[in-house]
């Protein structure tokens, strides 16, 4: 059985590593994916999550559990890494468009997976159109799978805001498709 | 459908289609039915449904990330946490105790508080002047 979050963030408190590792194998992957979308880089991203990886450990005898477990110190984490990045994309306004990951879908033909790897260029040129707080929306949203209630607290405004920078963000993306079908 | 009511149809599918995404599961049913509806007889609200779904997609398929790659950076996020101290822990008071030491301050400030059943000497000049009388303390 999984340990819940808050267990695993008591142990982290008295100094274990495997428990920590454990937290960090559990949110890793999205916390990078979410990352590297809002700043636009991996390595940028990296550094971001190492970061909050690391204020977690700091702060993990700070640490006060609100039950629910998973959700908090996730929405915590997502949180730290959010603000990072968004505060690293105003200091660094020009921003390197990174070329996006080019994963092959085994279930598609070579003509889909083409038409796919031209929807990612698209989408990765649209996004780095994006505000920071657009991007963090929509990081927050696809890449780390919240809620809008969970990823307006994670941005620290409230749940109307989120949804008005989720739907900016959603409009320009899908103008942005429909304008490269058009040409 | 008038030609009118068609293009606020269709505005108010755009509005929904970017506040709910395009996962018409996602939408609240009836929301959903008029959408699926729109979406039989219209041309143009069938592209921007596809247009929003095509971002969609590539938004899930750009987030893949090699395992390898991630173990890696779990790997440096530990070594570079773990080399730093963590804060020690905030030791708050009992709230039995802190409710003592609030009341204990509560009766110290109690006690100097000057309380006088008489006016103050400007109230009564004023009382005085004004022609006045005392009897309404």
């Amino acid at each position: 059985m999984e340990d819940d979050d808050d267990e695993l963030i008591v142990r982290v408190a008295r100094g274990d590593g495997a428990a920590f590792a454990r937290l960090v194998g559990r949110y890793r992957t999205r916390l990078i994916a979410m990352t590297t979308r809002i700043v636009g880089n991996r390595a940028v991203a990296e550094e971001i999550v190492q970061e909050a990886f690391t204020r977690a450990w700091i702060n993990a005898p700070r640490w006060k559990p609100q039950g629910g477990g998973r959700a908090n110190f996730g929405g915590w984490l997502a949180r730290v890494a959010t603000n990072l990045a968004i505060d690293h994309t105003r200091r660094a306004r020009s921003v390197p468009l990174e070329e996006a990951a080019e994963p092959v879908d085994p279930t598609l033909s070579a003509d889909q997976e083409m038409i796919a790897a031209e929807d990612r260029r698209r989408l990765g040129h649209a996004l780095t159109k994006l505000p920071p707080r657009q991007k963090a929306a929509i990081a927050l949203t696809y890449d780390q799978g919240l809620s809008n209630a969970a990823s307006a607290e994670a941005m620290e405004i409230s749940v109307g805001a989120f949804e008005l920078l989720l739907v900016r963000a959603r409009r320009a993306l899908r103008e942005a498709m429909m304008e490269d079908k058009a040409s | 459908m008038t030609p009118e009511s068609y293009e606020s149809e269709f505005q108010e599918f755009l509005d929904r289609l970017d506040l709910y995404g395009g996962r018409l599961e996602d939408w609240p049913v009836e929301a959903r039915a008029a959408a699926e509806a729109l979406l039989e007889h219209s041309s143009q609200a069938r592209a921007q449904w596809n247009a929003m779904r095509r971002a969609e997609a590539a938004l899930t398929q750009s987030r893949a990330l090699h395992d390898e790659r991630i173990n890696d950076i779990a790997a440096r996020a530990m070594q570079s946490a773990q080399a730093r101290p963590q804060q020690p822990p905030i030791r708050r008071l009992p709230w039995a105790v802190a409710a003592m030491v609030a009341l204990v301050a509560g009766l110290y400030v109690g006690q100097l508080q000057i309380s006088s059943e008489e006016p103050t000497e400007i109230v009564t000049a004023a009382l005085d002047q004004s022609g006045g009388s005392h009897d309404v303390w």
